[in-house]
């Protein structure tokens, strides 16, 4: 996966660079305690940008080694390789007290946060269940609902789902 | 015998046969207003049109509207004359109801077996269309055209702002004098009128207090020919009619809290309410409330399919709680609990804490299979109450306050205070005078509800201090120049195509340099 990640700058420098400054280089080479096989949702550099923007810095290296760490450990689901079709299929939140909604599955990640994560199949042109199968996240603490815009991306220490260039670290 | 045959035949050649040809297979003029079922297809007509056009008020809702944040129309806000005189406005949905009313003026002695009670309801009905499209013409445009009739089509040239704002008394007076109370309002089967757009009595006697707060104030402002303290003397008459129930029955609700669930249709009709545009949702699956305002400032929990992390990106109107704090300084307000969603509770987003309005709780939503969460929203579930009891209180209180009558001004503006559980006035929070004090309780009770705040700042004179941009910096001159209107609608005098088709109109010279 850090190979994946290094050959890819446009997407992932910044992340390459959080990584290396939390000390974390050894979980995407697959030489930690989560192995080989774990689920890493990965936020693009654009994401971490807007942070640095959002928070007045202008590097990576502005940002604290423990923020560093846990955007990067928010992001990881230790345990299995987790793909497209292995998501629980789910239904947004009608009811405005919570923004669980019907469905999906509640993911504990790295870092310990919970996030509600379902799949739905989008309609398209007007026939319902027609559409792209998309991967939503939801955080219960913030109530923002983040999207997987590439699923898939299978790599030899893990599957990486990455981002929309939406989301911003700190949405979780 | 042959001279009395003669005489007999040219008796029979001199009666005459009737030549009036009623058209059987279309509609004229003079074939369509025979019967009341008929001429009440021009009295619907007339409130379709006020019901459409009354609460479209896009420029000054946007300028004045109470908000830190809005998603649309920046430039706009910050009166960018550029943007202005480019947005969309027209009058022309005002001349539909003046051209629906004088139609109805025009013809209505063509039915028959009209009687008197019936032809003064719909009577009414015209001249309060009459006098509330020309009040709010002169509100908005200042100078105005007042068409003759419902038959000539001419060139008209424009009328000043105090002719305009006398035709609209004229016509309002008419109202007034011939409309009964709401309570005795019958449609042509003879059932009860419950919704508050109907015009009674009580609406026209408001509109009468409103013309006249409005015409004292721009009396003063633009230095017109007329006596505003006489207009303020109106005005307080008229209030005090409503107030003390002699034209209909009206009542203040009886907490903030009531009020709120009235506003939501959860319980109709409003004892507050007295002229309201009616949310009709039997007119087509696709129907929206009249009230935008209420509109842009819904965000979660009012709408089920979002959660509070979209209110930065989908509600156009967003307000801080700082600045809902500093207008309700006093905690023992009880329109903090009742307008605000669980005011108290942090509602946090990216940093920033929201203040959640709540006044209009309940959303329509349409069935969606398509969508993520089943359901798509599609509107608010709210009439847009124009005017309630309320306004006419703060309203004769700001017009006693101009007249020097600060003791009567006080009561009402304690009435308000009082209702709303707050501390009467003077309290150690009003550090600014009774001026402001009676201004800032417009913006605390009306907050989210309606438009009317761009007028209240123009009929107070705090142009400068209250709104933003370019408003800040106008000069008199600008003012003098029609600043504050909305520039003479295209429309008026071009064509689709672009062609003058009257050339006897004149732009505002403050207009004028950007056109």
């Amino acid at each position: 996966m850090w190979d994946y990640f290094k050959g890819d700058k446009y997407n992932w420098q910044l992340l390459c660079e959080m990584a290396e400054r939390a000390d974390l280089v050894s979980v995407f080479q697959g030489t930690s305690q989560y192995g080989k096989n774990f689920t890493f949702f990965g936020p693009t550099s654009n994401s971490i940008r807007r942070y640095l923007y959002a928070n007045g810095m202008d590097k990576v290296s502005d940002i604290p080694v423990a923020d560093c760490k846990k955007f990067i450990l928010d992001c990881l689901l230790p345990g299995k390789r987790v793909m497209l079709d292995d998501f629980k299929e789910g239904v947004k939140s009608t009811d405005p007290s919570t923004p669980v909604g019907k469905g999906g599955e509640m993911l504990t990640m790295a870092s310990g946060k919970q996030l509600w994560v379902y799949s739905f199949r989008e309609s398209y042109n007007g026939v319902a269940h027609a559409g792209p199968l998309q991967i939503y996240l939801v955080s219960p603490s913030t109530t923002k609902t983040s999207h997987v815009a590439s699923c898939n991306i299978e790599t030899l220490t893990g599957v990486v789902h990455s981002l929309d260039y939406n989301f911003t670290p700190g949405d979780f | 015998m042959k001279r009395i045959i003669y005489l007999s035949l040219c008796a029979c050649l001199l009666t005459s046969c009737s030549l009036d040809l009623q058209p059987e297979n279309g509609l004229t003029y003079s074939n369509s207003f025979n019967t009341e079922k008929e001429l009440n297809a021009t009295t619907t007509s007339i409130q379709y049109y006020i019901n459409t056009t009354v609460g479209n008020n896009y420029d000054f809702a946007t300028a004045g509207v109470l908000a830190d944040n809005i998603l649309d129309g920046k430039q706009l806000r910050e009166w960018n004359p550029r943007t202005v005189i480019t947005s969309e406005y027209s009058w022309k949905g005002f001349y539909d109801i003046i051209f629906e009313s004088n139609l109805l003026l025009d013809n209505i002695d063509r039915t028959k077996d009209l009687s008197p009670e019936r032809r003064n309801y719909h009577v009414g009905q015209a001249e309060f269309g009459l006098g509330l499209s020309y009040f709010l013409l002169a509100q908005r445009y200042g100078d105005a055209i007042i068409t003759e009739n419902s038959s000539v089509i001419k060139p008209y040239q424009q009328s000043s702002q105090e002719q305009v704002l006398a035709a609209a008394i004229e016509h309002a007076k008419k109202a007034y004098d011939v409309l009964p109370t709401w309570d005795k309002l019958t449609d042509l089967n003879g059932n009860a009128i419950t919704n508050r757009q109907t015009a009674s009595k009580g609406t026209a006697t408001a509109l009468l207090a409103q013309i006249y707060a409005w015409k004292g104030s721009v009396t003063e402002l633009y230095h017109l020919k007329g006596n505003a303290q006489e207009d303020y003397q109106n005005a307080v008459k008229y209030a005090t009619e409503l107030i003390d129930n002699k034209v209909g029955s009206y009542q203040l609700c009886a907490s903030p809290e009531v009020l709120c669930t009235y506003l939501s249709n959860e319980k109709s009709p409003n004892p507050e309410a007295i002229f309201s545009l009616y949310f009709d949702k039997t007119r087509s699956e696709n129907v929206v409330s009249p009230n935008e305002i209420a509109q842009n400032y819904v965000s979660w929990p009012v709408r089920e399919d979002q959660t509070l992390a979209d209110l930065t990106s989908s509600t156009t109107y967003q307000l801080y709680k700082s600045t809902v704090e500093t207008l309700f300084p006093d905690t023992t307000d009880k329109r903090l609990q009742a307008f605000f969603y669980q005011w108290g509770t942090q509602h946090d987003v990216d940093g920033t804490d929201y203040a959640i309005m709540y006044k209009f709780r309940k959303a329509i939503f349409d069935p969606d299979q398509y969508s993520p969460s089943g359901k798509s929203y599609r509107t608010v579930d709210a009439d847009y109450v124009y005017w309630r009891l309320a306004d006419i209180y703060l309203l004769r209180a700001e017009c006693n306050q101009k007249l020097g009558n600060e003791a009567q001004a006080i009561a009402d503006l304690n009435v308000i205070r009082n209702r709303a559980g707050a501390l009467s006035y003077p309290s150690t929070y009003d550090t600014e005078g009774l001026k402001k004090a009676i201004f800032l309780e417009r913006e605390k009770e009306f907050i989210g509800e309606n438009d009317a705040r761009y007028a209240d700042i123009i009929r107070n004179g705090y142009v400068k201090e209250e709104l933003q941009g370019k408003f800040k910096v106008l000069t008199n001159q600008d003012i003098q120049n029609g600043a504050l209107f909305l520039p003479l609608p295209k429309d008026a005098w071009q064509d689709k195509d672009g062609h003058v088709i009257n050339n006897q109109l004149r732009q505002k010279p403050y207009w004028q340099a950007y056109n």
